[in-house]
């Protein structure tokens, strides 16, 4: 099963593993949403066993991130495979996911 | 499987590219650098480096990139093309082709000929290193200009920011025709670095409304690469072309980044991403957001609004327009299509033949006139599109023959002989499926004549011969098929040793009396081309008999003439098309038989001649002929006339006795069951208007037959003759 739903410390945990690309999107989408659902306060990630991550994936974590921040839930990455670091450095989303989701903007406003 | 289409797609690319960057360069070869090759060599292999990026292929995208280097100095003419060079880049076009082909097979992670890349990789690194005393001048001109370029500018209105902007947004279905836009930027990575990178989720629609196989996200990118604009645009050329890809160079002008961030929904996410990442410096940000405030009051006026979004728009998609402009000036011509679709639909076009045959029988059946008439319109309708989808098959065999001024070139250097290709008739057409199939008997011949035909240049000189020997390719049409001809002006066949050997191995008895041609054709026979000294004093025959097998797989024929010191010529015959025929019906016995159309010369009446043993005199020449009653042993009809049908095949004609003509008809070649596939004489099968089957005479087979014959009839003339003298 590439979706793999268990707990770690109490809160979900969801285990990606295989492809994460535009032949798994259209059938993780409602199950990625539903596990989201499912979560009290706090769904943790683990893509440590994801072997390819293309455009569709990403933004399926990023529908995920803002549905989290939306439902006031913490959405945490676990793990990260070299597939998934090596997307996420490129596109300088290293802190993707971190325990804080203050929107970017917030900070920006000083500077203005 | 869309990915697996978009595969398919880069590597007919990539050999079509590879095609015409090596008949570039075996143009240079022949006539000279010219600007134009050198350039056609360039972009074959920077488009193929593009494709291949695209799919993250990056064993290919890496080698690629170290030969467009060198061929960048070659083509500035700081490196030398000379014969080294040539042989390099030809080197360098066949690795790619292996890599290409190890794509093809799924086999991208692994690399075809290690050793071969690391050669070659060493010496194009020489090439870059010998030239890199001139390097450093050229690369320290444009910093120079830069620099000189930058006061300037900053006071004309242009921002400090010395990267590249780039503003991704693809078409909302990118994903699904199987790009990915991470793959971009990772190929966007091989030109210079990536300074800041922001993805924008804005666009990404409510839960509900999201699909997930749609692309919604976009991109801000700070790029800094000493690449010009054409290669950066070049990135995103096969991104569709109602993505919106915005390139800003260093140092733009402000009033440029507002313009764009004017037609931009998620302006303000992106200005203030561009700020928090240095793009912009405070000040001008601020003269940004001053501006975006002035464009606000404008807004209040209708008329200065109306000028601002036409301005955004005119100024937005111009660099769009334009690359659509080029692909449309290459797509007017051709369009690809898939194979199997074509053949589905000679597929149809042969039930139809079928079906419209039925018709105009049911049209004659009821005496009606005008629904005749209308059958009749119909069949020749019918007949025309048979002709015009079975003239989409058709492809030039020009596409096998390009293959051999490369194979001429490379073998005579390594044989050491001087030879020159000459090709005719490369514009005759034939069935694509035939075009695969000739390819490599075609190829083993060819290099037969190379090694073993063509004499080495002093024995050329010895027998008064030109130093230079000539190799002709030529095709034709001729009646109902094509014809290739493989000709060398070498030593010729040696007719003597050939029989000596066969002898030898008991392929034939000494006293067995062959012709010419019969002995030459020894050479085609399994048992005589395996043996390895015969090969060495024949000097022909090495794997002739797998010639001749693929050929007659073809239902063609393949002869070989010679002269002694004057060459060889190697003729092969393929029939035109293997799907649909125009036929000859007949009647024997109470049986319909179909004769291609095209092989039919003349129809007689036989009871009105001269007939003595099987041959008849015909225009006092005498005809042997095949009384296909007797042939099919099928039951004696009673029947006043008899017919005679003339066939011809190549140079040879021979009769067919038949009972009754029929006329013309379409026929869709099936093919005979296996159990049939011992039967000689026979080539396939139709349906008939009427659902009869009737069957196809495999005319070069009965023709050769009555050879046959007449040669038994001769010897047994003989026979009695010595028997009688006795």
């Amino acid at each position: 099963m590439p979706l793999t739903q268990s707990t770690r410390d109490g809160h979900l945990l969801l285990l990606v593993s295989g492809g994460f690309t535009i032949f798994q999107a259209a059938e993780y989408k409602p199950q990625l949403l539903g596990v989201l659902d499912n979560a009290d306060d706090v769904l943790e990630l683990d893509l440590s066993g994801c072997d390819e991550l293309d455009t569709a994936g990403l933004q399926l974590l990023l529908l995920l991130r803002r549905e989290a921040g939306a439902q006031y839930k913490q959405l945490l990455l676990g793990g990260v495979s070299p597939a998934v670091r090596n997307v996420l450095n490129m596109l300088q989303l290293q802190d993707f996911m971190r325990a804080d989701q203050t929107p970017l903007s917030t900070s920006l406003q000083g500077l203005a | 499987m869309k990915k697996d289409a978009a595969r398919d797609a880069l590597v007919q690319e990539a050999r079509e590219l590879l095609v015409a960057m090596e008949a570039a360069l075996l143009q240079i070869e022949s006539d000279g650098a010219s600007r134009d090759a050198i350039n056609a060599i360039f972009r074959a292999a920077h488009t193929i480096k593009g494709s291949a990026g695209l799919f993250a292929f990056d064993s290919i995208v890496s080698f690629t990139h170290l030969l467009e280097n060198v061929l960048d100095k070659v083509r500035n003419g700081i490196v030398k093309l000379d014969d080294a060079m040539m042989s390099l880049l030809l080197n360098c076009g066949d690795y790619m082709s292996e890599l290409v082909d190890a794509i093809a097979e799924l086999k991208e992670e692994q690399d075809p000929d290690p050793i071969r890349r690391a050669e070659l990789e060493a010496t194009l690194n020489a090439y870059l290193a010998q030239v890199a005393q001139p390097q450093p001048e050229s690369a320290a001109i444009i910093p120079e200009e830069v620099a000189v370029a930058v006061p300037d500018a900053t006071a004309a209105g242009a921002v400090s920011n010395p990267h590249w902007h780039l503003s991704l947004r693809f078409s909302p279905d990118v994903l699904r025709d199987g790009l990915d836009p991470l793959s971009f930027l990772r190929y966007l990575l091989t030109m210079g670095g990536m300074v800041y990178a922001h993805v924008i989720d804005l666009a990404i629609p409510p839960v509900d409304d999201m699909d997930a196989e749609l692309c919604y996200i976009g991109f801000e990118i700070g790029f800094s690469s000493t690449a010009q604009r054409e290669e950066i645009e070049s990135v995103f050329e096969f991104v569709r072309d109602d993505s919106d890809i915005v390139i800003l160079a260093p140092h733009s002008q402000l009033t440029d980044y507002r313009r764009w961030l004017q037609g931009l929904p998620e302006r303000e996410e992106v200005a203030l991403h561009l700020l928090q990442s240095g793009a912009l410096n405070a000040i001008e940000w601020r003269q940004l957001q001053f501006d975006a405030v002035d464009a606000v009051h404008a807004a209040t006026d209708p008329g200065a609004h109306a000028a601002a979004a036409s301005q955004i728009s005119a100024w937005m998609p111009a660099t769009r327009q334009k690359a659509g402009e080029e692909k449309k000036g290459s797509e007017q011509k051709f369009i690809k299509i898939e194979v199997s679709k074509l053949d589905q639909l000679i597929d149809l076009v042969g039930e139809l033949v079928i079906a419209g045959a039925g018709a105009s029988l049911v049209a004659k059946r009821k005496k009606d006139q005008r629904f005749e008439e209308a059958t009749q319109v119909i069949s020749g309708l019918v007949e025309q599109i048979r002709d015009a989808a079975l003239t989409l098959r058709m492809v030039q065999i020009n596409e096998v023959f390009q293959r051999f001024p490369r194979v001429v070139r490379d073998m005579s250097r390594e044989i050491g002989k001087n030879i020159e290709l000459i090709v005719t008739g490369a514009d005759t057409e034939l069935d694509k499926s035939m075009v695969e199939k000739i390819s490599d008997p075609l190829m083993h011949i060819v290099r037969n004549a190379l090694d073993h035909g063509i004499e080495s240049a002093e024995a050329r000189r010895a027998a008064g011969k030109p130093e230079t020997g000539v190799l002709r390719l030529n095709a034709t049409h001729e009646s109902g098929s094509v014809v290739i001809e493989v000709f060398d002006d070498g030593r010729g066949l040696d007719k003597d040793r050939i029989l000596q050997k066969a002898v030898q191995q008991g392929l034939v008895t000494a006293e067995a009396g062959l012709s010419e041609r019969d002995i030459f054709r020894l050479i085609f026979e399994p048992g005589f081309s395996t043996a390895e000294q015969v090969t060495s004093l024949s000097g022909r025959g090495v794997g002739m008999d797998v010639v001749k097998r693929n050929i007659d797989a073809l239902q063609g024929e393949v002869e070989i003439y010679s002269n002694p010191g004057q060459g060889t010529m190697v003729r092969i015959r393929l029939p035109l098309t293997l799907a649909i025929i125009a036929g000859f019906q007949v009647v024997v016995g109470g049986a319909v038989f179909v004769i291609p159309l095209d092989l039919v010369v003349e129809c007689i009446n036989l009871s009105s001649h001269q007939v003595h043993n099987n041959v008849v005199t015909l225009r006092d020449e005498p005809l042997p002929f095949i009384p296909l009653r007797e042939l099919f042993d099928l039951p004696q009809r009673e029947s006043a006339r008899k017919s005679l049908v003339i066939v011809q095949y190549g140079p040879l004609r021979a009769g067919l006795l038949v009972d009754n003509l029929l006329g013309e008809c379409q026929a869709v070649i099936k093919p005979l069951g296996k159990l049939f596939s011992k039967v000689k004489g026979l080539s396939g099968s139709t349906i008939l208007g009427d659902g009869r089957v009737a069957l196809i005479l495999d005319v070069p087979h009965l023709i050769a037959h009555t050879g046959r014959m007449e040669q038994a009839n001769v010897r047994r003339a003989e026979n009695r003759m010595s028997a009688a003298n006795d």
